[in-house]
């Protein structure tokens, strides 16, 4: 059994990885986001709602509010990812969590600032269970973690599944072959008779049924994983969507806590 | 105490994931968008949202189109000012201009919504966001004005645009 602290120490040194590069893409984009632009305040901030009318929010997302947040983002990621467990991780994790937050809510948030948020929060709990010896605490976070994990690949499993444009393999192949979401590389596999609709199969069922993964022993799960690692390196590599393979992998030393604790409760080795 | 407190929230910990499969199969409306951005509650429905199913035009491309023109002159040719070419590996490490553009392209594509039943709306906001990026990438002269269009492809083979946007003329 791996012990609870190695994980969280695992779920912190991802979870800065994560940090650094999503720190460092805002520093990069900064222009694109100054007052004046497109995306500026000025003008986002005229959205109906709390974020709208907050004083505060509008300094915080003002260009310097924004590079200072990137910094912060970048200085506290790293911090994560080389310091050892102690009471600092408790402020990192929440630093870590309030940054994720406030820059994720800059723009639109999508699944990988969720999922960080989600690691944030769960090993921000677990380091309080694991400093304060409380094994309730220990429980929730990874509980928290590697059930949002485990819903998140079912529910994209089983949504698509009642879908008859993913069954029929129509889905998997409008997505591979657009230039938003598809590359030159996709376009051309999906254009071979069946490959399409059996892409569309084995995701499907691979996501459905992930929480039976849970059952394994550890490193069969870890198996299992590295295997969804890999299909998030792919979907990156297709799709240009980069930071959602740092922040899934983040959270998966939590899962393998969870799957662990699953299968000690129900006895099965 | 601190292990009453605990308990309270391993509840709340195990009541928020069991709204949050029940809340994969439902509509999100608007007003509790929250809950998924704050990742309280969150969605994972990637790439199967209901609206797709048997909707052709799902995952079409969008292109955000400009034309300058004057008052006493035809207008100008229309020109691609933001759309997706081909990805670059580079961007499985590192793409930072991602979610700028995404962003941009989520306000234009919103103004090509018409649905009521859809969680968002087009909106003044949209068509602002729009209208400044298409004025901050475009030189006009004095006297030149600028109108911007919102039009789709289909993969790589129906190249031909159609139209589902038209804005009015600006200048800036």
């Amino acid at each position: 059994m791996i012990a609870s602290e190695a994980l969280l120490r695992a779920s912190c040194g991802l979870l800065g990885l994560f940090g650094l590069l999503r720190g460092a893409q805002w520093l990069a984009d900064l222009p694109r986001w100054a007052a004046g632009g497109a995306l500026g305040w000025d003008l986002q901030g005229l959205r109906r709602g709390i974020k709208g009318r907050s004083a505060l929010l509008a300094r915080t997302y003002a260009p310097t509010g924004l590079r200072i947040l990137a910094i912060l983002l970048m200085l506290d990621s790293a911090l994560l990812l080389t310091l050892p467990l102690g009471a600092i991780t408790l402020a990192l994790l929440a630093a870590a969590l309030v940054l994720i937050l406030l820059l994720g809510q800059r723009s639109i948030p999508d699944g990988a600032d969720k999922m960080a948020t989600i690691v944030a929060s769960g090993a921000l709990l677990q380091a309080l269970g694991v400093m304060a010896g409380n094994h309730t605490l220990v429980l929730a976070g990874g509980l928290w973690t590697g059930g949002q994990l485990t819903i998140a690949y079912f529910a994209a499993g089983a949504s698509k599944l009642v879908l008859a444009d993913w069954r029929s393999g129509v889905a998997p192949r409008g997505a591979l072959s657009s230039y938003m979401w598809g590359s030159k590389l996709s376009a051309w596999g999906v254009s071979k008779s069946g490959a399409a609709f059996v892409l569309g199969w084995t995701v499907m069922l691979l996501e459905t049924l992930f929480p039976l993964a849970l059952l394994l022993p550890a490193p069969w799960l870890m198996v299992v994983l590295a295997g969804f690692f890999l299909f998030h390196a792919v979907i990156a590599l297709v799709m240009g969507l980069n930071t959602y393979p740092w922040a899934f992998l983040a959270a998966y030393p939590a899962t393998i806590w969870l799957g662990q604790a699953l299968r000690a409760a129900l006895a099965l080795g | 105490m601190a292990e009453l407190a605990a308990r309270a929230i391993l509840l709340l910990v195990c009541v928020l994931l069991g709204w949050g499969v029940v809340r994969q199969f439902m509509v999100v409306k608007a007003a509790t968008m929250a809950l998924d951005h704050l990742a309280i509650v969150p969605q994972w429905k990637f790439f199967a949202q209901q609206k797709i199913d048997g909707n052709p035009e799902a995952f079409d491309d969008f292109h955000l189109l400009v034309r300058t023109g004057r008052a006493d002159a035809e207008p100008g040719e229309w020109h691609d000012l933001l759309y997706y070419g081909e990805r670059r590996l580079r961007h499985a490490l590192w793409n930072p201009r991602h979610g700028s553009r995404s962003l941009i392209m989520h306000h234009g594509a919103l103004l090509t919504w018409t649905e009521p039943e859809r969680a968002a709306q087009p909106s003044a906001l949209s068509y602002l966001t729009v209208l400044r990026f298409c004025l901050d990438r475009t030189a006009l002269e004095p006297g030149e004005v600028l109108q911007f269009a919102v039009a789709i492809t289909c993969g790589r083979t129906a190249r031909n645009p159609r139209l589902r946007f038209l804005s009015a003329w600006h200048c800036p």
